[in-house]
Order: structure tokens, then C-alpha cells, then sequence
């Protein structure tokens, strides 16, 4: 190579790097929600329409409510209280100076009500109430940590205690005898969190420290309480997780800077369905489907429930009235009762239904 | 007056336009010339402007179809108006109010009618140029009894998570424990920012709400040219664009310190140099309850260039309650594309509206800066997200800063606020 032309070609070569530097997007930050992201390497399944019978709360929208069999919690707005009533009795339970109703865990025999601190520093406080007797009690050992992931199945009450050393831990209540106990603690330097509980088990999702963005596995709890890694999903991209009979959905964030937008997957029988995409944080087991939101994808569309089923299926459980601008907002399942919050430029409403 | 009848014919001298100009660092020549290596960078960076290759740009189908939409005209910011004799009477007035609110040590916010009353006494508003400006609140059209009733049923009281905004009753409430005189004022100097601010005022509601700017408040390029009450269409606007850059983020150092954090963010975007949250804490008066939105404008006025007539005008607190998700759109792409300078967002920091929180927190604020109008999809909102809940407990992995949604849930979460505003 000449003298000329190998110094045209470093100079060139210095400015490409140079170039590449300078950009401190090299990714471009917007691709189209039509753009493959996930190309999913399992077997993709198409929806079918299955929707359920679904009934107005009688609530205004901004007021949380869970709606179960018998009973149903409505949280005051502000966070200040839940009413817990079954048509009859009618319990009030005040979240306390400071405090904001956090979390409110329903089924058929008892109800969990989390009392956060406004400021995150003290305890939740949290209250058990016996359906049946109307009892309450407060969950005292472990003690609840100051934030975080809970849930309940079958009176048994999973939540996040500290630990020795300011670990983060998961305790498990018995809810009838209050008899409780710390059944695991992250390792230093990570956590878990968005924990589901159903018939089919309990998962949750653990992370550590990483940057840009930590590395999060979905797991499944094991009979000693231990999170056991899911097969399946691709390293550090999961994010939600539930158990079923036979396996387990989860969801992916492929695109950090995007990350309410995810792609769900399910394993069942040792095969892997792509079930398309889904909102990030809104996966939750209801009787005995798995449930989540799908944001519109194109204008036109509207926003759906959709439903994983025991038989391999996906289902739109929901799907609304309005297209477009419109999105479903944490739904809320007690026993096997869903209840949707549906924000829309055309309308709000707030439903439930059945699990069929 | 208090609250009056337009100010239909006086005359507010507008300061002419100057020239839009590219938004240049303000970097001081003296630290240039101190570093030789900042000399060679700046040598490089010759190299790399002649390569016309910049970070954060629009491509050149942006710019043309920017340039040739249906009647597009480049958006002109509006600087300060000129405060009248008129206007400080009014200031004067509203002032005069405040003298009659005694001090108050202490205040018992979780008692309801101690909220109502204190709504009641506090809720002063200014009639200026036309415009409502109500103190602690910004420019709204609601009455001042709608904003006393907004203000008295504050929902944040009984306890959220807080991140750092300040609700407005506690706003005022701060006020009113202050000495007479020192109330006085701060009264003034807000109002008087304020009514600095209302041709932009005017602007803004031309562009998106389709009114008529009274002739005194039209910006020179409007007075001569025939000026439709039209406001900017999305199809004026390219289908991206964003602004900042994405390494000068933080996340916020203190559960309440969003404020800074944001400010931190924006200033960082407008000077090129990274000053301290705790540095902006201060300047913001930022406490333990948080940060005002009105210090927030107050202090991107001060501290920054985007307030300059080459970028948005003097930043003001926007009551955004009335306007339907396309306006509110068309605000971001306004302030984003035309004004290259970002937006303070509001909103309430729920999971219903961030869906992967692991629990509710307060009023917030975030950088907006930049939208894609994604014809395939529904609109998308960029945003730095100064929220890192990895920060204080292992309850929430670490998400980068640099976010994009769907701008419609942005906007539920800015209408869920109770103060429905936002500081553009």
C-alpha cells in the first residue's frame, strides 16, 4: 500500500472511531413498535376471542377496588383507608398517620392490607383480616420491610423482611396460625422483587447491581421457598413471572430504554410459546389462567386482556371499546375475580368479571 | 382589581425577536484557551460539525418534510413582556391581600377543614394581561374557588411515597409561616415573574388552543404577517425529535430530591457543566416535603439559556386540566422540536400510570425531551427519569434514565396530578 493511501485510510479510520464516539446514542432510541424486537425462538400462538362477562364496580375510576367472590376492598382515594364489605358487613381499616394503603391482597377466606410509610423509612404496617370471624391481626414476625413485593394464596402470605446484615429476605405467614418465618435472603448486592403466588406456585424476579442495566432472572420458588432460575427466558431481560401447572409465563424488556413495552413467553410441557408483546409489570395469575395487558399496537386497535390457559391457549379476555389512547391499568385478581381499571381519551371505566 | 376584565387596550411593548440561532454550550473562552487538550477537542469537533454528523439531530427527511408541511411556519418564542403600570397595580393588589393572612406557626394539614381553610385564605390569583396567574398553582383558566378546592382536597397528605414534588397546599402553607414582609415579597417577585410571562402565555394558547393573541401580545412576526388562530397540527412536525444528551443524566441522590435532579438534568443540557443536586437543592429551597413547580420555572429562568428568545421564553407554570391529549401533544412537539428546550413534567408517580413500580409514590417531576409520533403505533414521549428506586432498597432493579413511552399514559399521569400543570 502507498504512504498516500495508508494515511488516507488511518485518517479515515481515526475519524470513523472518532465518529462512533461521538454519538452517544449509537442505538437508536425510538424504533417503531413494528420493528422485530424479540424474534422469540418458541412456537408463536395466535389469540382467540374469549371474553369474559364483565360487570361495572360502581366506582368512579380513581378509586383503587378489588373485587373478589363475596367480598370487595375499595381503597379511599388518597390511600388513607380500605372498606372491606360483603354486600352486608362493612369493616374500615385506616392505613395510620403517615402511611398510604399499598397493597390490598384478597380471596375468598382472608384479606392482607399493606400500610406503607410515606417516606419508605419505618415498617409497612400490615393487617390480616379473617373473613370469616372479621379477626385482624397484625403480621409481626418477620417483620415487614419497608417497601416492596407481596402476595397471597391459599392463607399462605409471602413479603419482603430484612434481613441479617440488611439482606434482603422473603418471609412466608401462615395467615391462620400468624406463624411466620424468613424463608430466603439475597445474596449481597441483589434483590428480588414482583413476587406472584397462584394454586400453580410462587415466582418472582431477582436482580443484581449491574449498569447500564441490572440483570434480572425470573425464577420459581422451590418447596424449601428458594428461587430455582426459569429455563428459558434469555439471560437478563425478564422481568414479570408466574407459575402454572405445567410450567410458567414470563416477560421480556429486550429494549432497556423502553420499558414498559415487553414480550411475553410461555413454557408448558417443556415447549416455548411466544404469546407477543404485553405492558411490562402487568402479568398476573387469576384462577386458573395467567392474565396481561397489551397496550394497542397500531392505531385502531384497542386495549386487551389476554389469557393464557391450562390448555395452551391465548385468549382476549377484555378488549375495549375505546382504540387508540386508551390503556388497562394494574389489573387486580381475588380468588379467581378480575377486576380492570381502563383509562381511555374516549371514556374511563372500571370492571370485573369471573374467570370462567 | 384582583380579578378583572381583560387589559383590551393597553399596549405591552413586546422585545423584538431575535434571530432563532443554534443552541450553543455556554463554555467560558478563558477554560478554553487554559487546555491544550480542550483545544484539540474543539478541533475535533470542527472535524466532526464539517462532517455534519451530530448527536441528537434531525435526518435530512426530518428537516425537509419539517420545512415543507402544510403551513409550517418556524415556531417564534416569546420573550419577557414588559410589565405596565397596570399590572403592578394589579401585583400590588394581590399583595395587599396577603397582608391580611396572619402568620401561622404551625399548620395541621391532615385535618380537613383545616385544608379548606387554608385553601380558602391562600388561594390569591392575578389577572394579568388577560391571563389567570394563581400563586403556588401557575396560569390556569380555572376560577380561583376551583383552584381553592383543588388545593383542599390534596390527596397526598394522608401519606405517599415522596420523591420530591411538592404539593401545592404545602406550598402555600410554607408561605404562610413566613413573616409578613418576607410574604410580601416573594408574592411580588412571583407575580411579577409571571406577568413577564404572559405573552408566551398568549402564544402557547394560540398555538394549542386556537385563540386569538390580542394584538398587543403578538410577536413582530405575526404582527406583520396575517396570523391564523390555527395552532401548530402534528402533521407540521417531523416524526422524531429529541434534544439533550443522554450522559448528562442522574438519578436523584435523595428520595425527594426529583426537583434537582430534573434541574440538575436540564441545566446540565443548557451549560454543558454538571453542578451538584445538593447546589440545586439550595437554589430551589427544596426541603424535605420537596420542590414547588413555580421554583422549578423559576429556576430554569434563572439558571439557563432555554428561557431565552432563541429557545421557549420564560418558563411558566402551564395548567394542562382543559387540554385534550393531541394539544398536549402538540405542547411537547411545540416546546421539543421549535423550541429545542425540554420540558418540566408532572406527573403523579402511580403504578397505574409506570406500570413496572413496585408501589405508588408522590407527585414527581421528569425532563421531557424528545417525541416520536410513530405513525405504525400510538405516540411516544422521551423522558429522563430522575426516579431510581435501586438506589435506597433492593425492592426495584436498576431501569437506565434514558426512557420512551406511550405519551398517553404521560399524559393521564400529568392529569392525575391534582395541579395539572406542567413548567414550559
Amino acid at each position: 500500500m502507498a504512504h498516500g493511501t495508508r494515511l488516507r485510510a488511518l485518517v479515515l479510520t481515526a475519524l470513523a472511531v472518532v465518529l462512533a464516539g461521538c454519538a452517544d446514542d449509537p442505538q437508536p432510541e425510538t424504533p417503531t413498535s413494528q420493528e422485530p424486537t424479540d424474534p422469540g425462538t418458541g412456537q408463536t400462538v395466535e389469540p382467540t376471542d374469549a371474553p369474559l362477562e364483565w360487570r361495572p364496580t360502581g366506582h368512579p375510576t380513581e378509586q383503587r377496588v378489588v373485587m373478589g367472590t363475596t367480598w370487595s376492598a375499595v381503597v379511599a382515594p388518597g390511600g388513607s383507608s380500605v372498606t372491606l364489605t360483603d354486600g352486608e358487613a362493612e369493616t374500615v381499616v385506616a392505613a395510620g398517620a403517615g402511611r398510604q394503603v399499598a397493597e390490598v391482597l384478597l380471596d375468598d377466606a382472608w384479606a392482607v392490607l399493606v400500610m406503607q410509610d410515606r417516606t419508605e423509612q419505618r415498617p409497612s404496617h400490615a393487617v390480616t383480616v379473617d373473613l370469616a370471624t372479621g379477626e385482624q391481626r397484625d403480621v409481626v414476625t418477620p417483620e415487614p420491610a419497608n417497601g416492596g413485593s407481596w402476595a397471597m394464596h391459599d392463607g399462605n402470605l409471602y413479603y419482603p423482611t430484612w434481613g441479617e446484615g440488611r439482606a434482603w429476605c422473603l418471609a412466608t405467614l401462615a395467615l391462620k396460625d400468624s406463624n411466620g418465618e424468613e424463608a430466603w435472603c439475597a445474596p449481597p448486592r441483589t434483590g428480588w422483587s414482583g413476587l406472584t403466588a397462584s394454586a400453580a406456585g410462587v415466582a418472582m424476579m431477582t436482580f443484581d447491581d449491574a449498569r447500564p442495566v441490572a440483570c434480572r432472572t425470573v425464577a420459581l420458588l422451590d418447596a424449601t421457598s428458594r428461587p430455582e432460575p426459569l429455563d428459558g427466558p434469555d439471560p437478563c431481560t425478564a422481568w414479570d413471572v408466574a407459575a402454572t401447572d405445567d410450567g410458567a409465563v414470563w416477560s421480556s424488556v429486550p429494549r432497556p430504554r423502553r420499558q414498559e413495552e415487553a414480550e411475553l413467553h410461555a413454557v408448558a410441557d417443556g415447549t416455548t410459546y411466544d404469546l407477543g408483546p404485553g405492558t411490562t409489570g402487568s402479568l398476573l395469575p387469576c384462577g386458573d389462567s395467567v392474565f396481561f395487558a397489551r397496550d394497542p399496537q397500531r392505531d385502531g386497535d384497542p386495549a386487551r386482556l389476554m389469557r393464557w390457559t391450562p390448555a395452551h391457549t391465548l385468549e382476549v379476555a377484555y378488549e375495549s371499546a375505546a382504540t387508540g389512547d386508551v390503556f388497562i391499568a394494574e389489573p387486580a385478581c381475588a380468588g379467581d375475580v378480575l377486576t380492570l381499571t381502563v383509562l381511555s381519551e374516549r371514556g374511563d371505566e372500571q370492571v370485573w368479571a369471573t374467570v370462567a | 382589581m384582583v380579578e378583572g376584565s381583560i387589559l383590551g387596550t393597553e399596549v405591552f411593548p413586546m422585545p423584538f425577536p431575535r434571530p432563532r440561532l443554534p443552541h450553543l454550550r455556554r463554555t467560558s473562552a478563558r477554560q478554553v484557551v487554559r487546555r491544550p487538550a480542550v483545544i484539540g477537542a474543539a478541533a475535533l469537533a470542527v472535524v466532526v460539525a464539517s462532517a455534519t454528523f451530530l448527536p441528537d439531530r434531525t435526518t435530512p427527511d426530518e428537516q425537509a418534510r419539517t420545512a415543507s408541511g402544510p403551513g409550517v411556519q418556524q415556531a417564534q418564542a416569546v420573550g419577557r413582556t414588559e410589565v405596565t403600570p397596570r399590572m403592578r397595580g394589579e401585583i400590588e393588589a394581590v399583595v395587599a391581600r396577603g397582608r391580611t393572612i396572619p402568620q401561622r406557626r404551625t399548620a395541621a394539614l391532615d385535618k380537613v377543614a383545616v385544608r379548606e381553610s387554608l385553601a380558602r385564605d391562600l388561594t390569591r390569583c392575578a389577572w394579568l394581561g388577560g391571563q389567570r396567574y394563581c400563586l403556588g398553582v401557575g396560569f390556569t383558566t380555572r376560577t380561583p374557588a376551583e383552584v381553592a378546592t383543588s388545593l383542599a382536597r390534596t390527596q397526598v397528605l394522608p401519606g405517599r411515597e415522596t420523591t420530591g414534588d411538592l404539593d401545592p397546599l404545602a406550598a402555600l402553607v410554607r408561605t404562610a409561616l413566613l413573616p409578613p414582609r418576607a410574604r410580601q415579597a416573594a408574592d411580588r417577585r412571583e407575580l411579577v415573574r409571571a406577568a413577564e410571562s404572559v405573552g408566551k402565555v398568549w402564544q402557547l394558547r394560540q398555538d394549542l388552543e386556537g385563540v386569538e393573541v390580542p394584538v398587543q401580545f403578538r410577536t413582530a412576526q405575526q404582527t406583520s404577517t396575517t396570523t391564523s388562530a390555527r395552532g401548530a397540527r402534528s402533521g407540521d412536525y417531523p416524526r422524531r425529535s429529541r434534544i439533550l444528551r443522554n450522559a448528562d443524566t442522574r438519578s436523584q441522590n435523595r428520595t425527594y430530591w426529583c426537583g434537582p435532579a430534573t434541574i440538575q438534568m436540564i441545566a446540565w443540557g443548557s451549560s454543558g457543566t454538571k453542578v451538584s443536586q445538593h447546589t440545586w437543592a439550595r437554589r430551589l429551597g427544596t426541603t424535605t416535603a420537596g420542590t414547588a413547580i413555580t421554583d422549578m420555572v423559576r429556576i430554569v429562568n434563572k439558571h439557563t439559556d432555554y428561557d431565552d428568545e432563541d429557545h421557549a421564553g420564560p418558563y411558566i407554570a402551564l395548567d394542562i386540566s382543559d387540554y385534550a391529549f393531541h394539544q398536549w401533544y402538540r405542547l411537547m412537539m411545540r416546546h421539543i422540536h421549535d423550541y429545542k428546550a425540554p420540558v418540566v413534567l408532572h406527573p403523579v408517580l402511580e403504578k397505574r400510570y409506570f406500570p413496572y413500580l413496585d408501589d405508588d409514590a408522590s407527585g414527581h417531576f421528569q425532563v421531557g425531551r424528545g417525541f416520536d409520533q410513530n405513525p405504525d403505533g400510538r405516540p411516544l414521549l422521551g423522558y429522563y427519569e430522575p426516579w431510581d428506586q435501586s438506589k435506597f432498597d433492593p425492592s426495584e432493579p436498576f431501569i437506565p434514565r434514558v426512557q420512551w413511552r406511550r405519551a398517553y399514559r404521560s399524559y393521564r399521569a400529568n392529569q392525575a396530578h391534582f395541579q395539572r400543570n406542567v413548567g414550559v
